[in-house]
């Protein structure tokens, strides 16, 4: 568990797939996170399973983010394809509640995932691909330090046409420098 | 079979598997394609196999280089994280036997490659990643029409440091065969 002011990062139980699919299967939600195809809840529930497995390994870490205030689940995001000798990885997130998007409550999640990524996998560099015509989420990532550095022409087909996405990265000392690592209080006895 | 002036490319016999490592296991050469780590001869025969499987499936599509005089092998080039629906792939191609490189061998092995991405598989964009390092592929892949398109920065880690690693891409509307 992973808490912040307004969500925490958690783990995924089986029981979460229903909460996902009335949300994922959503066009809008799912044009900037890729193929429109619909899913099932099976489908889903093999994917939480997947997590499971792929943490374990330690190529993938996927958390949910809840909402603190009544535990709601309103997203996902994770790191994933981490590489150990380059100690890199690529970063995804959806907050796939519409309800709850434009409230800072993504990039809530980001830092404390990057915080995760950099301070506990002790990772080196995280990158992400954005769709282009996704100017909310270029926002969020660039407000907590992701910066700008390619450019993929072409990369999505959706709708009929192709789009281009964009590549944005962080560094450890750049991360560090926005948000040093701090530790929690020892608490007495311990 | 593809032809070109002076190469070929052809698929892989079992028995390149002793070619491959003689080359492979050169630092020089593997520097810029993946962690060092010495392959066996079943190793390299186990990957042969593969690629026949993955061009099977159309994920991936691994070429042999080999002279076109005496067929002999002296690299690797493929296409491979192919994407139906984006119409994409990536690149990646070696000359591993170092008495051939300089010569054009590589640009021209590109040269088939794309045609066989573009005209055969009908792909719409073909993109590679670079090492920071290594000038001399990227004064290739421009000079074939590759575009610069940014990098990750500091992505890849080798011999003591951390590299950039560069995109270039190239669209089936600009390829001149």
């Amino acid at each position: 568990m992973i808490e912040g002011e307004k969500v925490t990062l958690r783990g995924l139980q089986l029981d979460d797939a229903g909460t996902i699919l009335a949300h994922f299967n959503d066009v809008e939600v799912r044009q900037y996170l890729g193929h429109l195809i619909p899913i099932s809840k099976d489908e889903e529930q093999q994917w939480i399973r997947n997590t499971w497995e792929s943490r374990q390994k330690g190529t993938e870490h996927v958390f949910g983010i809840e909402l603190n205030k009544n535990q709601q689940l309103i997203g996902t995001c994770s790191l994933f394809d981490i590489h150990q000798i380059n100690r890199s990885a690529e970063l995804g997130i959806a907050i796939w509640n519409k309800q709850y998007w434009s409230k800072g409550l993504g990039q809530e999640a980001l830092r404390l995932l990057l915080n995760y990524g950099f301070y506990f996998l002790n990772l080196h560099s995280i990158f992400l691909i954005v769709n282009e015509d996704n100017p909310r989420a270029i926002r969020a990532y660039e407000k907590v330090g992701f910066q700008h550095s390619a450019h993929h022409r072409d990369a999505l087909f959706q709708n009929g046409i192709y789009k281009d996405t964009i590549l944005m990265d962080i560094l450890e000392t750049e991360f560090q420098q926005l948000h040093p690592p701090t530790l929690p209080p020892l608490k007495k006895g311990e | 079979m593809f032809e070109g002036t002076n190469i070929q490319l052809r698929g892989f016999e079992l028995e390149d598997a002793a070619t491959i490592i003689k080359y492979y296991n050169d630092l020089d050469v593997r520097r810029f394609l993946d962690h060092p780590f010495p392959l066996s001869l079943q190793d390299a025969e186990q990957w042969i196999r593969n690629t026949w499987e993955t061009s099977k499936k159309g994920k991936a599509y691994f070429f042999a280089i080999a002279l076109k005089e005496t067929n002999q092998l002296i690299g690797t080039c493929g296409l491979f994280a192919l994407n139906r629906i984006n119409r994409k792939a990536e690149l990646m191609i070696v000359i591993y036997n170092k008495k051939y490189w300089g010569k054009g061998f590589g640009t021209e092995a590109i040269r088939l490659l794309l045609n066989y991405g573009f005209k055969q598989l009908n792909l719409n964009r073909i993109l590679l990643f670079t090492h920071d390092d290594n000038t001399r592929a990227q004064h290739i892949y421009e000079k074939i029409g590759f575009k610069p398109g940014g990098k990750r920065r500091q992505a890849s880690y080798f011999e003591g440091a951390y590299h950039d690693l560069l995109l270039y891409d190239l669209l089936a509307s600009e390829f001149q065969e």
